[in-house]
């Protein structure tokens, strides 16, 4: 990988094909999770490689040419899902309750963690695309919140609290409290 | 009794803040989680939560067998466009130096001939 970063660096069209065939998954994973949609992620990891094609020449090497990707497709998807909010008036706003409309939900499951993964992922995909995209950065690719903050175009306080409340929101949803069942219109 | 209700809700931020970790915890916040069950249960809830996150990005995602050709035909067209843009910034320095240069020469010979007409 390295050696092919460097030749891509360099100006190796070819080599840049290689990094795009060994990537594209695990970009297209991130930013199917960052979009809910496999048609704004497909968009979301095109942009993100012609992108990463213009600037390799600027990658300095400090981090994982991985981790320097997943920002990329983080920009690109703030960028997207902004685009999407302008000309969507119906999207959920940060403080809209999520209604749970999933026929098979049962907490007997939830101890299941093929279950609770399945719930779950669910959960995060019913999140308003601002919680959603700081949520899964953070807690499943664990970047760093001033690097959220930076590629999200918000502070590192709002990146803060908008984890906080993304979390508690997936707590609440998919492994609630006794007496937390009814918040969620079920 | 109000105490307590008030030490849930500041340890339930703290837990969301935390994702579940009491490391940063304060001596009181520490003493309520010992005692405090649905804390407990909350926290508890929290670890689970991000085990299933951390397991979520390994599993493996749906594929989409299109978009590698995709993503290299992009790559492609920024390539073509850019070679076209090259090329067509080639001819233009081209003519620009082209001209400037049949601009020069009929300067020149302007001049020649003036100072040949004075001469004379």
């Amino acid at each position: 990988m390295v050696s092919l970063v460097e030749r891509a660096k360099s100006g190796d069209r070819e080599a840049f094909d290689r990094l795009v065939r060994i990537t594209h998954s695990d970009s297209y994973a991130l930013a199917l999770r960052l979009t809910g949609s496999t048609e704004d992620a497909r968009d979301v990891v095109q942009e993100a490689y012609l992108r990463a094609y213009r600037s390799v020449g600027r990658f300095r090497g400090d981090a994982l040419f991985s981790t320097w990707l997943y920002r990329i497709v983080a920009n690109c998807a703030a960028t997207h899902n902004g685009r999407r909010r302008l000309h969507r008036h119906d999207d959920l706003g940060a403080h809209d309750d999520v209604i749970d409309t999933r026929p098979d939900y049962d907490p007997t499951l939830l101890g299941d963690l093929a279950a609770l993964r399945v719930n779950l992922d669910a959960a995060i995909r019913d999140l308003p695309p601002r919680l959603r995209s700081v949520v899964v950065l953070r807690d499943m690719y664990d970047m760093p919140h001033e690097a959220i903050a930076k590629e999200l175009g918000i502070s590192v306080t709002a990146a803060k609290v908008r984890l906080h409340r993304a979390r508690r929101r997936l707590r609440e949803q998919v492994l609630p409290l006794p007496g937390e069942e009814h918040d969620h219109g079920r | 009794m109000a105490g307590d209700r008030a030490h849930c809700v500041s340890v339930s931020d703290a837990l969301a803040a935390t994702a579940g970790s009491d490391r940063a915890f304060g001596p009181l916040e520490l003493d309520h989680l010992a005692t405090c069950l649905r804390c407990r249960a909350e926290q508890a809830r929290y670890q689970r939560l991000m085990e299933a996150m951390q397991s979520l990005r390994e599993a493996p995602a749906e594929e989409d067998y299109r978009l590698e050709s995709q993503i290299l035909e992009t790559l492609d067209l920024h390539g073509r466009r850019l070679a076209r843009m090259a090329r067509s910034g080639v001819v233009a320095a081209v003519g620009g130096v082209a001209a400037g240069a049949a601009a020069t020469a009929g300067f020149i010979a302007a001049r020649h001939r003036r100072a040949a007409r004075l001469a004379s």
